[in-house]
């Protein structure tokens, strides 16, 4: 505390005490105003858009609907195409027969896996079985694999690649052209 | 008339500059010329301002689809008023519209309290203009309401002032609309209160940054300020209320208060604003807590910018946030520069700032005054981190935690209590002191109000803790408000024998403050009714009906009779017919309805519903209208009955009338019965 | 008198504290408990999104299967996340979006009450010439204002 400045007049015959709450008040609004600069400047860096679309992609283990336990990593060698979907979605019936489609096309090749979101078992296989979906799909449990891809909605669909990096995200249903693309792409990483 | 308004934002940019360096001179100087020179530069800054918006009036309502503005927030077909009203509908334009707010409060302002004091003055003028700066360089920088439309080669279309390499100028045949849900009257007016609410809560600020930065430590801020701090809280307070009033009738969900991020945002600096309106009370009356004084009008205005940044920025989802843009950084600047500035100014300062006067007892007047001050602010705090939550819980956990409204009712709802049960002790505290004796003797007649409340409601109406709780604690503050009335006119009276009501009026006139405040305290607490009555009594029910099918609910039934369609200029409506009966009884026919607006910004919003609605003073029968089959021989609704919502708006008006007293200039009588030693000295 | 008055809002509020327990319909009240997952704070019973409608039939299929409340909100929290509560869950570094601001309000009303300490412990300057000191012509002692606030301090 400096005590040295009391040159406003009438302040020299108060206590140097009555001070000491200005100097309180002082610190907790610089440090209150510090936390909260710190929370907008990881904000601005990290807005709600900013999917985890390049970089390694967040490993996760899942049990799919049929009981098996698998985790991204399993895969590390066979690139993947990581698609988020639920059972109430209506978009995502418009890219499921395509998902279907390329699959087995691409068996052995590419790696399908779809994440089920916000959704209940019952629905969920009654989904798969109209659309008769033979690759792997699971419960995202708690949405937490939603949240560390930091998806903002059904569908959304991942290109992982043989390294476990992401190459792309789309964003909505996909026509086959986009996924013809993406697919390409994962597969012959130079073109 | 683009390259006016762009022209006239251009020169008003650089005489905001210019205006800020030569008050800052002139206030180091202190020479007369050049503040005065600072003072006639706002004054110009203003003109340029107004003249810039004008403009862009002129280009929406003239329809002008060559700017990218208007273009993308208007069409032919919109109604005169929207077009009006599209100013503010979107990112660029509510921008310019807050700088020409900002622009006209810093007029008036200034004029009223420029006077002689040459230093403070200047320091005032620059402050004022740093703000309006901050909002002519996003405006020109980041979001200009002026970019004309252009062609690239690539044949995509983009928005800038000037033509980019190989752009041709691009006019389209039509615009893609105004956001359907903006285009509502309570829309229109909303967001005008709002604006004029957060940046009037500037001028608090200005003022305390001037008289810090002049060295101007004395109380008399505290009297000036008052007004200045009252007239933007009560348009914020009726900005916040025609809000709600909007989600209310518009988003179809029976209720009218989310905590969505946005509604936040207005509610947080009202917290504070509310705070300072009452402990700038203690040092008006008292000269104490200067430095917690200086810090809430700082607050305010500090908390405007953070709640624009949190809606504007795109960094929290949000329903009705403006799209993502690149103006967060900007923002963040700003709340960093302020932060910084003010911290310095106060810290230099600080030795300065201490109380003139103490206390005799620890109840007292004063110490309510603090209490309640805590409880604002720890409500502020907890709604801004309950806002902020989602970005603070992924950063440190990687999950991205939802806040809404369970939280907040949680946390703020009991401070709210607290607060309310201060504004009920409160008023019958002493100045300087009190005592557990006198208190209890002159809170017995609102107590046993209170309690005889209770006791009927508890009998009659329920026996859920929360009303009773809540209800009774209003009954203690009306209790209050009226034994202060009482109180007030009784003494009058014994002295002047004049009749009651002459003696109420003439007390009332002369402490305008004080009795205008417990009219705000009574619009607050019908509020407070509402909300705890429309909270936990609501009914809802889920049906779709057939034609001539009847739902029952909470006493009330409910036949559809058919649709009917109609046209408007931009959209179509779709109106389904209810007939409404009350214990057999026809109450009439409500119609509620839904519009399909064509083309909007090129992605399909969804019909807007507009509720059924019909009000008095004990409920509301509300009924949402979702959609139909078969041409109408089924239809799907959503019938509510929300009890207690017009006292809502109803309290709205009271605490407008009361503030309207509070600061009404009333010819004040000569002091004559003052007695001599107590006659102001200033 | 205020003694027994307090007694008798005590035996009230007691009285009322049963009707805490009474609940109408457990699927309403569930609904009423639970937020749309995908809207921003739209309760589950008024929310007309699809993700909602099947929340609400799986309520209902899960209650009539004898399940208790609490279990379907522990489901839901599992399947779905702590979303479906819309408040931070109540457990590790959540904890602190419930504790801080009581913290706040903990710490804000012990400065109150060491700052009127320290005001009261002050000797007491010529009371009167401070009283009016600060006063504006607005703030002027009324007459007849000061007889009520006199009657307010203890004499």
């Amino acid at each position: 505390m400096n005590n040295a400045v009391t040159s406003s007049p009438g302040a020299g015959d108060q206590p140097p005490r009555s001070r000491r709450g200005g100097v309180i008040l002082f610190g907790a609004l610089a440090l209150v105003g510090i936390g909260l600069l710190a929370v907008f400047y990881y904000g601005i860096l990290n807005p709600p858009s900013r999917r985890a679309s390049e970089g390694l992609a967040p490993d996760f283990q899942i049990t799919t609907y049929d009981g098996e336990a698998m985790a991204l990593s399993d895969f590390r060698g066979t690139p993947v195409v990581l698609n988020f979907w639920a059972s109430w979605c209506v978009p995502c019936r418009d890219e499921q027969p395509l998902l279907q489609a390329y699959w087995q096309r691409y068996q052995g090749e590419v790696v399908f896996l779809g994440l089920n979101y916000l959704d209940q078992r019952p629905n969920a296989l009654a989904y798969l079985a109209e659309f008769g979906v033979t690759y792997p799909n699971g419960p995202d449990m708690g949405s937490r694999i939603y949240s560390a891809y930091r998806v903002q909605g059904v569908p959304e669909t991942f290109f992982i690649d043989a390294a476990g990096q992401v190459q792309g995200v789309h964003v909505g249903p996909m026509t086959a052209r986009d996924l013809e693309q993406r697919i390409s792409q994962l597969l012959n990483p130079t073109f | 008339m683009a390259d006016l308004g762009y022209l006239s934002l251009v020169l008003a940019f650089i005489v905001t500059l210019y205006g800020i360096a030569i008050s800052l001179i002139g206030a180091w100087r202190r020479d007369e010329l050049l503040a005065l020179s600072g003072r006639n530069a706002l004054f110009a800054v203003a003109a340029l301002v107004t003249l810039a918006t004008v403009a862009m009036w002129y280009l929406l309502i003239s329809n002008d689809f060559s700017n990218e503005y208007v273009a993308s927030h208007s069409e032919r077909s919109l109604p005169l008023f929207y077009r009006f009203s599209a100013l503010w509908g979107g990112q660029a334009g509510s921008l310019l519209f807050w700088g020409f707010m900002m622009a006209l409060y810093n007029v008036a302002l200034t004029a009223v309290v420029w006077k002689r004091d040459l230093k403070r003055g200047a320091y005032l003028v620059a402050t004022l203009l740093a703000v309006q700066l901050f909002f002519l360089t996003i405006v020109l920088f980041a979001a200009n309401p002026f970019n004309r439309l252009w062609v690239l080669p690539s044949g995509a279309t983009t928005g800038a002032i000037f033509r980019p390499e190989g752009a041709a100028l691009f006019i389209p045949a039509d615009g893609s609309g105004l956001n359907p849900l903006l285009q509502n009257y309570w829309m229109v007016f909303h967001p005008i209160f709002l604006y004029l609410g957060y940046v009037g809560l500037t001028l608090p600020m200005a003022l305390a940054v001037a008289n810090l930065a002049a060295g101007k430590l004395d109380n008399s801020w505290a009297r000036e300020v008052r007004v200045w701090n009252l007239i933007p809280w009560i348009f914020l307070t009726i900005g916040i209320l025609m809000g709600s009033q909007w989600a209310y009738l518009e988003l179809g969900w029976g209720g009218f208060w989310a905590w969505d991020p946005v509604e936040n945002a207005s509610l947080i600096p009202w917290l504070t604003a509310t705070a300072f309106l009452h402990s700038i009370m203690i040092q008006q009356q008292r000269g104490m807590l200067k430095v917690w004084n200086v810090t809430l009008a700082f607050l305010g205005f500090w908390l405007v910018i953070i709640g624009t940044f949190i809606t504007r920025s795109g960094i929290i989802d949000s329903v009705h946030s403006f799209a993502l843009s690149n103006v967060g950084p900007l923002f963040l600047s700003f709340i960093l520069l302020t932060f910084v500035g003010f911290l310095a100014l106060l810290w230099q300062r600080l030795p300065q700032l201490q109380s003139d006067a103490e206390l005799d007892s620890m109840l007292s007047r004063e110490s309510a005054f603090l209490y309640v001050n805590v409880l604002f602010l720890v409500a502020t705090f907890a709604t801004l981190f309950g806002t902020l939550f989602p970005i603070i819980s992924e950063g440190i956990t990687n999950t991205k935690i939802a806040v809404s409204a369970p939280y907040f009712n949680k946390v703020d709802g009991p401070i709210f209590l607290g607060i309310l049960l201060l504004m009920g002790i409160g008023p019958l505290l002493g100045w300087r002191r009190s005592s557990p004796g006198m208190l209890r003797k002159s809170l017995a007649p609102p107590t046993a109000f209170a309690l005889a409340t209770i006791a009927v409601i508890y009998l009659i109406v329920t026996r859920q803790w929360l009303p009773v709780l809540a209800w009774g604690v209003c009954a203690l503050v009306l209790g209050t408000i009226f034994w202060e009335y009482f109180r007030g006119a009784r003494a009058r009276r014994s002295v002047t024998g004049e009749s009651w009501p002459l003696a109420l009026l003439r007390v009332m006139a002369r402490n305008q403050r004080r009795y205008g405040g417990y009219i705000v305290h009574l619009g607050v607490i019908m509020i407070a009714l509402a909300i705890v009555g429309a909270t936990t009594f609501q009914f809802n029910l889920k049906k779709s009906l057939s034609l001539n099918e009847e739902a029952t609910l909470a006493g009330y039934t409910f036949t559809y009779t058919g649709l009917e369609s109609e046209k408007a200029s931009n959209h179509d409506i779709m109106i389904a017919n209810v007939l409404v009966e009350k214990n057999g009884k026809i109450v009439g026919t409500l119609k509620p309805r839904m519009n399909f607006y064509a083309n909007i910004s090129g992605r399909d919003m969804g019909p807007t519903t507009e509720v059924g609605l019909r009000t008095n003073l004990v409920e509301d029968v509300y009924i949402v209208f979702n959609g139909w089959e078969d041409n109408g021989s089924l239809a799907a609704f959503e019938f509510f009955v929300n009890p207690l919502m017009l006292w809502m708006w109803l309290g709205g008006i009271v605490m407008v009338i009361g503030t309207t007293f509070a600061i009404w200039p009333l010819p004040k009588p000569a002091p004559r019965r003052v007695p001599a030693a107590s006659v102001v000295t200033n | 008198m205020m003694r027994r008055l307090l007694l008798a809002l005590i035996f009230l509020l007691l009285l009322a504290a049963p009707a805490l327990a009474q609940e109408g319909d457990p699927a309403d009240a569930l609904q009423k408990d639970l937020w749309c997952p995908i809207c921003q704070g739209i309760r589950l019973d008024v929310c007309d999104q699809k993700v909602c409608e099947q929340m609400r039939e799986m309520i209902d299929q899960e209650l009539a299967a004898g399940n208790s409340p609490e279990q379907i909100k522990a489901q839901f929290i599992e399947l779905y996340g702590p979303v479906v509560l819309g408040e931070p869950p109540r457990q590790g570094f959540y904890l602190t979006a419930w504790i801080l601001p009581i913290l706040l309000l903990v710490a804000g009303l012990a400065v109150v009450v060491w700052l009127t300490r320290r005001w009261v412990q002050k000797p007491a300057t010529a009371p009167a010439a401070i009283a009016t000191a600060a006063a504006s012509p607005e703030t002027a002692p009324d007459p007849y204002l000061a007889r009520v606030e006199k009657e307010l301090q203890d004499l």
